[in-house]
């Protein structure tokens, strides 16, 4: 009872990167309020998957064919059932695509506080505040609870997912699948993959954008080797880049050519022209390396660099390879 | 097919927000207000459904300012019935507008196979409408939709949900069913401003007055406010061997490396 | 023997009967042909709007001097003239010569006139004005077969299959080869008769040569007076042949041309329609219905001579738009066909979205035909009626309608670009002598802010009261009404309007010519009558009054740009000049300068849109101001400035080249304070 639940995602038989983000904020939850940290694991044939979530004290785990690929309506009813029976504090999942609704769903149904789109919990005098983010990212609030148990969404990437990433043998309590279960009217069918002859560079956590500084077609390598080293990232820039015809018309952002919004949008010798601006200023994390101090793409960066980007980029290549 | 589409306005967040006095609301006086982007590639799906399938699509919303606009364009677009419930209230979460959507509906009397609506807006502070309605109807529910296929002579669809990196999943669901769109199949179509006038012509809002004033929402705002943003970037100074050592711990900090 | 001749000599009385039999049928034919070409224009209508009879004499006058000719192409012009005033002469002399033997001779023989003196000055007028024709011919049809490759050459993409590219050559051969066998044989038949030793008429030096000639070709008196009778007929014929035939030619023209040049309006472009779009039955239909009897005197009125086609920076760079097509694609339609469709099937969308309205064409064309309007009333019609616009247009319309501005911006934060300035910002508890109309790239785009905060930073300097709008200002319209978003064009005029007219301002200057325009012309459709100048003519005579201080010790070499709004629409050519001059500044004009000033490609709401031809205004352009050899490109519009800053920036040649504005230029010019002297 009164435990600290994190929902484990997986897609494909791996664990997501969110899911060890949460777990990290769990354990900081966990740690504040002196509670156990478990993490509910849903889904079939996924106990090999117990040990990746060993950075909690505890694994909750039901198994079914229903419950084998992410699926709002049967894992709700599963999710609901563990939480009637167990009875915790809070449940933490992550605010992703695959569990959309989820959390939304089950807190209308039971009658429970639902906070959404936060970045952030934090605990003030045994009580669980959220920070949540509104308005794309104009306004943020403070929310707190009004009953129990909680259901929190997090927004991705903000908080560390390494420090959870220890394979370890924890306790694994089974619960058994409600019948209700069989009474779901969505089944998943199957993945598609989407064929692209280009990657979707809306879909990548770092996007490495080049500008006119960059000054030719044959120094992109630099900004090629940056996005090696991150994980899931490409390389993307700003129209006269396009123009010139150096990357692809898939790899424009701006008004003209996608909207993203990754993890990280490092920006390498753009000055920031509106247009450009519009198709990024919804990053996560925008880094910018300008020579010129006055480039308007640090009125909305959040990190700035005021110098040569040929001579920062190989440090910065240096030290991320270790 | 009866479709329902449900659809917001959301405040413009290109002009400046103003937090009111009481730090736990936004101050609307002065905001502009726009059909949330979601809702808008629902009302698109629901159209291109019925050129499809044929059917009939009605679009409610809950009263806002600029509601109006976003109704009569909806109608010029295709939809056959335009309906707003009137409140008194001047700002609700998004759990108490479900509740209300959930009486209208009730009291339309009409059995709908589709429900679709945007899957998120940027004011779901404490939920999101398709979700908490399907919790309401007892009805499933599958968001994030990029494509719905229902089955004409089944009672059931297929629906495609975007997962991300290029990833979809696909389901199958009896009808009916809520979907929350991501995105329609094709842009939203642009409405020349004639099609508007004709339908302003040969179309009324109907209105339903709200039930009862709903339940309120189960979080308290404490307070509200701007985030903390130092104008303009952090800049960070020193040699380029600083600089990135800097800028290697802030994007460890960030998770990203 | 007194001098005359004998017109029906040699023929036989009841020729002569057949003759005028022939003549009255020709000129029955001739006048309902006429009528019903008359009847495409709701003509009643057009001569009883107001003004209608003093543009007519102006036409007269045009058409007197081929002035509208002789502007841009001299050859063709004389030639015109030639062709245009011998033709006149004939046909005065051919009525002189009626009156006298059909009218005169008949009712009062006495009164008699065409002999003696008379008849040798006649014979002599008409001879020269008939080699003037002659020559005139020739040289058309020299020109014609030279030039076949170029501007007359139907052979674009953008002609439809109606009105194909064989009928209308045959066309042009049939009416000038027509005409020429009517003037050699007008010789012709002189030199026959001449061949006779009885007559000997040395002032009728052209007959009298060719019947020099046909001697030398061994023709004899009587075989000459044997054909001569038959020719005359074959003369007469091909007259009256070529007098039917033009009402249904390109002859027409000569009638349609000067009702064109009377319906024609100097602001035609400049000061767009302004429909009354309450009423769905004043939005466009996309069909004939949208074309009114000015429109078709216009289509008529063209006679593809091609100068619009050659002068369209967009056709010059292959794309699909074609000025001279636009108008011949339309010759077909009937006006009573109200419901025929005209975009889409007759003019293609892609031609009605290539144009940057840069006036090239209508600035022009001889007989003031208004494309402009044309393609921004079928533009109308593709955005408020159809809503088939590209999604780029899309959202700058949605951007314009919602936020009063091009950059999806808010329109509160408009001030910003001045906020370190301390300028004031005009409302209606003060006022100010100068009225800074910034325009919306000039308040969001980076770059075309440096060249706002130098225009008032001079201002300042210069001492001069000036205020601007901030949060108050509206974009102008310009790119709305361009683009055929008409009814968001009124809502922005007519808000700006009603907030200028409650603010207390001595005059207006902007650093855009679009505005500028607007401004100018435009807004007095909704009640705003202000007293507007672009800031190089403004500057030009702050410069000239001594009130701004610069060294005329720069010595760059500039090429200046001449932006289409300012130049052709608004007829500022010399001030930006003068400023560079006054500078110091060595000019080297581009080829295509002034007037013939070759279009950035931003216009017509280009600059905001994405462009995917291959072949861009922007880098012809640029081409031909590096060709120049300048390191600066001098230009006084943010939409040229942000068109070539792409374009130096694709094309990588900002080490050879930058654009500037001319404000940007004077600031430099102003801040070196050992060598500033006043300059006179």
């Amino acid at each position: 009872m009164d435990e600290i639940f994190i929902l484990a995602e997986h897609i494909k038989g791996k664990i997501t990167d969110t899911t060890y983000e949460i777990l990290t904020l769990g354990r900081e939850i966990s740690a504040k309020m002196n509670r156990p940290l478990k993490a509910v694991l849903l889904g079939k044939g996924v106990g090999n998957l117990a040990m990746d979530l060993g950075y909690a004290d505890g694994v909750v785990m039901m198994e079914h064919d229903l419950l084998a690929n992410v699926n709002i309506q049967t894992w709700s009813i599963a999710l609901m059932h563990i939480i009637k029976e167990k009875k915790p504090e809070m449940v933490i999942m992550g605010s992703t695509n695959s569990l959309m609704g989820l959390g939304s769903y089950i807190a209308e149904k039971m009658g429970l506080p639902y906070m959404n789109l936060c970045k952030g919990l934090r605990v003030e005098d045994q009580q669980v505040v959220g920070n949540a983010i509104l308005y794309g990212g104009k306004i943020e609030a403070d929310v707190r609870p009004c009953a129990k148990p909680i259901l929190v969404s997090v927004r991705p990437g903000n908080y560390p997912g390494d420090p959870a990433r220890t394979r370890r043998e924890v306790p694994v309590e089974c619960v058994t699948p409600p019948d209700t279960l069989m009474e779901a009217k969505i089944n998943f069918k199957e993945f598609i993959q989407a064929e692209r002859k280009d990657i979707d560079i809306t879909q990548c956590d770092v996007l490495v954008a080049v500008g006119r500084g960059i000054q030719n077609k044959e120094n992109i390598v630099h900004a090629e080797t940056l996005a090696k080293i991150f994980k899931n990232a490409a390389v993307v820039g700003s129209r006269p880049i396009i123009d010139q015809e150096w990357l692809p018309l898939t790899r424009l952002v701006g008004r003209s050519g996608m909207s993203v919004r990754p993890k990280l949008y490092l920006a390498l010798g753009i000055s920031g022209a509106p247009e450009h601006m519009e198709g990024m200023k919804g990053a996560q994390l925008i880094v910018a390396i300008n020579k010129d101090k006055k480039a308007p793409i640090f009125r909305i960066a959040h990190y700035g660099v005021a110098e040569d980007l040929f001579k920062v980029i190989p440090k910065l290549a240096e030290r991320l390879k270790k | 097919m009866k479709i329902l589409v449900l659809i917001k306005m959301v405040l413009d967040t290109v002009e400046e927000i103003k937090i009111d006095p009481s730090g736990k609301k936004v101050d609307t006086d002065a905001a502009r207000f726009i059909l949330n982007d979601v809702d808008n590639h629902a009302v698109e799906e629901a159209i291109l459904l019925k050129e499809k399938y044929g059917g009939h699509v009605t679009v409610l919303a809950v009263d806002a300012p600029e509601i109006d606009d976003a109704l009569f364009t909806a109608a010029a677009k295709g939809a056959d019935r335009i309906i707003k419930v009137t409140t008194g209230m001047e700002q609700m979460s998004t759990q108490t507008m479900a509740k209300l959507l959930h009486s209208a509906i009730q009291n339309m009397n009409t059995q709908f196979d589709l429900i679709l609506t945007g899957v998120q807006a940027s004011d779901d502070i404490d939920g999101e409408i398709g979700p908490s309605l399907a919790a309401q109807f007892n009805l499933p529910y599958i968001g994030m939709a990029v494509k719905v296929l229902p089955d004409p002579q089944g009672r059931s669809t297929e629906v495609v949900t975007e997962l991300g990196g290029g990833l979809y999943a696909s389901y199958r669901s009896s009808l009916p069913v809520i979907v929350g769109i991501s995105a329609a199949e094709k842009p939203p179509r642009y409405v020349p401003i004639m099609k508007v006038r004709m339908a302003m012509k040969s179309k009324k809002i109907e209105t339903i007055p709200a039930p009862a004033p709903p339940p309120g929402s189960k979080i308290d705002v404490l307070k509200l406010y701007k985030p903390v943003v130092t104008g303009g970037a952090a800049m960070i100074t020193g040699t380029p061997e600083q600089i990135a050592d800097n800028l290697v711990k802030i994007f460890r900090d960030r998770g990203l490396s | 023997m007194t001098d005359t001749r004998d017109v029906f000599r040699l023929l036989e009385p009841w020729e002569k009967n057949v003759f005028y039999i022939v003549a009255l049928i020709t000129v029955i034919v001739f006048i309902v042909f006429t009528v019903r070409r008359l009847m495409r224009y709701d003509i009643r209508k057009l001569i009883r709007e107001k003004g209608f009879w003093k543009r007519f004499f102006r036409a007269i006058y045009d058409a007197s001097t081929n002035r509208t000719l002789l502007h841009g192409d001299i050859f063709a012009g004389v030639m015109h003239f030639c062709i245009f005033w011998g033709m006149i002469f004939l046909l005065i002399g051919t009525i002189i010569l009626a009156l006298n033997i059909d009218i005169i001779e008949i009712v009062a023989p006495s009164y008699s006139f065409w002999h003696g003196t008379f008849y040798v000055v006649y014979s002599f007028i008409l001879d020269f004005f008939g080699s003037i024709a002659f020559i005139g011919i020739i040289g058309m049809m020299g020109r014609r077969v030279y030039l076949r490759k170029t501007q007359m050459s139907y052979r674009t993409r953008t002609l439809n299959d109606h009105g194909t590219e064989r009928s209308y050559i045959l066309d042009d051969w049939v009416f000038v080869g027509l005409l020429f066998v009517v003037i050699i044989g007008g010789f012709i038949l002189e030199g026959l008769r001449l061949r006779d030793p009885k007559y000997s008429e040395w002032y009728s030096f052209a007959g009298t040569f060719t019947s020099w000639l046909l001697s030398a070709m061994g023709i004899s008196t009587d075989m000459a007076n044997a054909v001569y009778p038959h020719f005359w007929w074959f003369h007469g014929i091909i007259s009256f042949i070529w007098i039917m035939y033009v009402p249904v030619s390109k002859g027409w023209h000569i009638f349609a041309g000067i009702l064109s040049l009377s319906v024609s309006d100097e602001l035609a472009g400049k000061r767009l329609s302004r429909p009354n779009l309450e009423s769905e039955e004043n939005f466009p239909t996309g069909t004939v219905k949208d074309l009114t009897g000015r429109s078709f005197v216009m289509i008529d009125a063209c006679i593809r001579c091609g100068r619009c086609h050659a002068a369209c920076p967009a056709q010059a760079c292959e794309h699909p738009l074609s000025p001279r097509d636009l108008i011949l694609n339309m010759k077909p339609l009937d006006p009573k066909k109200k419901e025929e469709k005209i975009v889409g099937p007759i003019i293609k969308e892609e031609m009605i979205w290539a144009c940057t309205t840069c006036y090239a064409c209508m600035n022009r064309c001889p007989l003031k035909i208004e494309h402009i309007p044309f393609i921004v009333e079928f533009r109308r019609y593709l955005v408020m009626v159809e809503g088939n616009i590209a999604s780029d247009a899309q959202n700058l319309l949605k951007s314009l309608e919602r936020y009063s501005n091009a950059y999806s911006m808010s329109n509160s934060s408009r001030g910003d670009w001045a906020s370190e300035l301390n300028v004031k910002v005009l409302d209606e508890g003060n006022e100010t002598d100068v009225l800074y109309f910034a325009g919306c790239a000039a308040s969001f785009d980076p770059r075309n802010q440096e060249v706002a905060k130098s225009f008032v930073r001079i201002l300042q300097k210069a001492g001069i009261d000036v205020a601007i709008l901030g949060p108050n200002e509206g974009c102008c319209g310009d790119p709305a009404r361009r683009l055929g978003h008409e009814f968001v064009a009124q809502m922005l005029m007519q808000a700006n309007v009603d907030m200028l007219n409650k603010l207390k301002f001595r005059r207006i200057v902007t650093t855009c010519p679009h505005c500028y325009n607007t401004l100018k012309n435009e807004y007095p459709q909704f009640g705003g009558r202000y007293e507007v100048y672009h800031h190089t003519e403004f500057l030009a005579k702050l410069i000239k009054e001594g009130k701004i201080k610069i060294s005329a010790s720069k010595k760059e070499t500039v090429t200046y740009h001449d932006s289409c709004y300012l130049g052709r629409y608004n007829g500022v050519y010399d001030a930006p000049r003068e400023i560079l001059r006054a500078l110091g500044c060595k000019i080297v004009e581009m080829p295509k300068n002034r007037e013939i000033a070759f279009c950035c490609g931003g216009g017509g709401g280009k600059v905001f849109m994405e462009d995917k031809s291959p072949i861009r205004l922007s880098h012809r352009r640029i081409d031909e101001a590096v060709n120049t050899g300048a390191s600066t490109l001098a230009t006084a519009c943010p939409f040229c400035m942000t068109m070539f800053e792409d374009a130096t920036k694709s094309k990588d040649l900002r080490e050879k080249i930058l654009p500037h504005d001319i404000v940007e230029i004077i600031e430099k010019g102003m801040m070196e304070p050992e060598d500033s002297k006043p300059v006179s």
